[in-house]
C-alpha cells in the first residue's frame, strides 16, 4: 500500500518537474550572490527553460501555470505584473506553433531558433520596459542578457534533457 | 456505402487546440492590462502585488536555504586558506585607520565648537535600521530588491537605503516584514543631488545599467573627473550629503557616474529613519488641511 502511495507521488512529481524547474531558475535568478558572481546581469535561464519545455515535454503546458510562474517571477524582481508571463507565453506560443517542424531537427538548428524567439522575446522585453518607464530604455543592458541567454542555453539543454531522461518526464 | 463512424477524439481535438490558442490570446490581453493597472498605481494592484510578495517570499527563502548554507560553507572553506594573509593585511589597515580617528576626532571637535559659535541649525539625527537582501532582480528589465526590514522593523515610503559605502535606493514599498527598495540604478528613479566640492545641482537617473548619469546641470558648472557626488536633501526626503559615487565620464552635457555600491556583493543594507521627512509631510498635510 505504502509503495502504491509513493509510486503514486513520485509520478505526480514527475509530471510537474517542468514547472519546478522553471520556478527553480526564477528563484535562482534573484538571489542577491548568485552562481554568476560579479555580473550584474545574468542570463535569463527561465526563457530558455520555457522553451525547452515547450518542445520537448510529453502533453502541454497550461497556460495558467505560465502566467503563475510568470507572476513570480514579477514579484521577486519588482516588475509590472504581467511583465514576465507575456514574454512566457509569447516563447510558448512560438515553440508549440512549430514544435512538429523542429522537434527532429539537429541541435544547432534548435540553438539558432532559440536566439531568434529569445531576440523577439528580448525586443518585446524591452518595447514594454520602455513604454512603462515612460522613456528610452537603453538597448545595452538587454543585448548583454539577450547574448549570455543564447550562449548558455546549450548547458541549459544539456541539463534538462539529462532530467528528462532520468526522471522520464 | 456504409458511413465512417466519427471518432470522439476528431471532434475533441481541434477543440482543445482551439481553446488553448483562445486561453493564449486571452492570457496576453490579460497581462497586458494587467501592465497598464500597475503603472497607472491603481490601488488594488498594489494591494495583491504585496499581497502576493508576503506569500511567496517565505517559500522563497525556505527553498533556497539549504542551497545558499551549502554555498556559504564552501565560500568559506575556500578562503581559509587566505586567512593568515587576510589576517595581515586587516592589521595594517587598523593601524592605519587608528591614527585617521584621533585626526578625525580631533576635525569632528573643532566642528561643534564652531557649530556652537555660528548657532548652526543641524537636521535631525537619523536612525539607521539595518537588515539584509533578500532578493535581487539581476536582469535589464527593472532594479530592485526586496530587503527583510518592514513597517514592522520601522521601514516607511521614501527611506533612503545605504550599503556601507553609499546610496543604495528608496523604499517604494512597504509590508509587514519586508520592503522594495527601487535602486538607483533603475530607469525610474530620479534624485537631487549636488557636487561636493562645487555644490553644483542636478538630478541623478539611473538607466537600469550600473552607471548613473546627471541631468540638468548648469552650463557653468566647474565639475571634473572623480568629484564626489552626494544627496543634495532638497525635497526634504532624503537627508542632504549621503554619498552616492564619482563622476566617471564626463562628454560635453554628458556626465557619468559610477555608484559607490558593489551591486553584485550587496548582501547587508542600511534603512535610514530620517526624522525630517516625516516633519516635513506632517507640516504640509497641516497645511494643505
Amino acid at each position: 500500500m505504502r509503495v502504491v502511495v509513493s509510486q503514486r507521488l513520485f509520478e505526480s512529481f514527475k509530471k510537474i518537474i517542468p514547472e519546478l524547474s522553471i520556478l527553480f531558475l526564477v528563484i535562482l535568478s534573484v538571489q542577491p550572490q548568485n552562481i554568476f558572481g560579479n555580473s550584474v546581469i545574468s542570463p535569463f535561464l527561465c526563457l530558455s527553460a520555457v522553451f525547452y519545455w515547450s518542445l520537448h515535454r510529453q502533453g502541454r503546458f497550461y497556460v495558467v501555470t505560465l502566467i503563475i510562474l510568470g507572476v513570480i517571477s514579477d514579484i521577486l524582481i519588482g516588475a509590472s505584473l504581467g511583465f514576465t508571463p507575456i514574454l512566457f507565453l509569447i516563447v510558448f506560443a512560438i515553440s508549440s506553433w512549430q514544435k512538429k517542424n523542429v522537434l527532429l531537427k539537429p541541435f544547432h538548428l534548435i540553438w539558432g531558433i532559440f536566439s531568434l524567439v529569445s531576440g523577439l522575446t528580448f525586443l518585446v522585453a524591452w518595447a514594454i520596459t520602455s513604454f512603462v518607464s515612460l522613456q528610452y530604455a537603453g538597448s545595452g543592458p538587454f543585448a548583454i542578457q539577450y547574448i549570455m541567454t543564447v550562449i548558455s542555453f546549450p548547458i541549459l539543454d544539456w541539463l534538462l534533457s539529462h532530467i528528462q531522461r532520468t526522471a522520464a518526464v | 456505402m456504409a458511413r465512417k463512424p466519427v471518432l470522439f477524439s476528431s471532434i475533441v481535438k481541434p477543440l482543445k487546440a482551439w481553446w488553448q490558442k483562445f486561453f493564449l490570446s486571452v492570457g496576453i490581453v490579460a497581462c497586458i492590462l494587467f501592465i497598464m493597472l500597475d503603472r497607472g498605481g491603481v490601488g488594488y494592484v498594489k494591494e495583491i502585488r504585496l499581497g502576493l510578495t508576503d506569500a511567496v517570499l517565505p517559500i522563497t527563502q525556505t527553498i533556497f536555504h539549504p542551497i545558499k548554507s551549502i554555498s556559504n560553507f564552501v565560500d568559506d572553506f575556500t578562503k581559509l586558506s587566505q586567512a593568515h594573509e587576510a589576517a595581515r593585511a586587516l592589521e595594517i589597515k587598523v593601524r592605519d585607520l587608528q591614527a585617521e580617528l584621533i585626526m578625525t576626532q580631533g576635525l569632528l571637535a573643532q566642528n561643534k565648537r564652531l557649530r556652537e559659535q555660528t548657532n548652526f541649525v543641524n537636521f535631525p539625527d537619523t536612525k539607521i535600521i539595518t537588515g539584509r537582501v533578500v532578493t535581487h532582480s539581476g536582469g535589464p528589465f527593472v532594479k530592485s530588491m526586496l530587503i527583510n526590514v518592514g513597517q514592522d522593523n520601522g521601514a516607511r515610503l521614501g527611506q533612503a537605503v545605504m550599503s556601507e559605502f553609499g546610496l543604495v535606493g528608496i523604499i517604494v514599498e512597504v509590508a509587514g516584514s519586508f520592503s522594495r527598495v527601487l535602486q538607483i540604478t533603475d530607469i525610474n528613479s530620479q534624485i537631487p543631488v549636488v557636487t561636493e566640492n562645487t555644490r553644483d545641482p542636478a538630478i541623478m537617473a539611473g538607466d537600469n545599467t550600473s552607471l548613473l548619469k546627471l541631468k540638468f546641470m548648469p552650463s557653468d558648472s566647474l565639475v571634473a573627473v572623480g568629484d564626489r557626488i552626494v544627496t543634495s536633501g532638497h525635497g526634504g526626503l532624503l537627508p542632504p550629503d549621503i554619498p552616492i559615487g564619482y563622476i566617471e565620464e564626463i562628454d560635453g552635457p554628458r556626465v557619468i557616474v559610477s555608484s559607490l555600491v558593489d551591486w553584485s556583493r550587496l548582501d547587508y543594507i542600511r534603512v535610514l529613519d530620517y526624522r525630517f521627512a516625516d516633519d516635513l509631510s506632517q507640516y504640509l498635510n497641516n497645511q494643505s488641511d
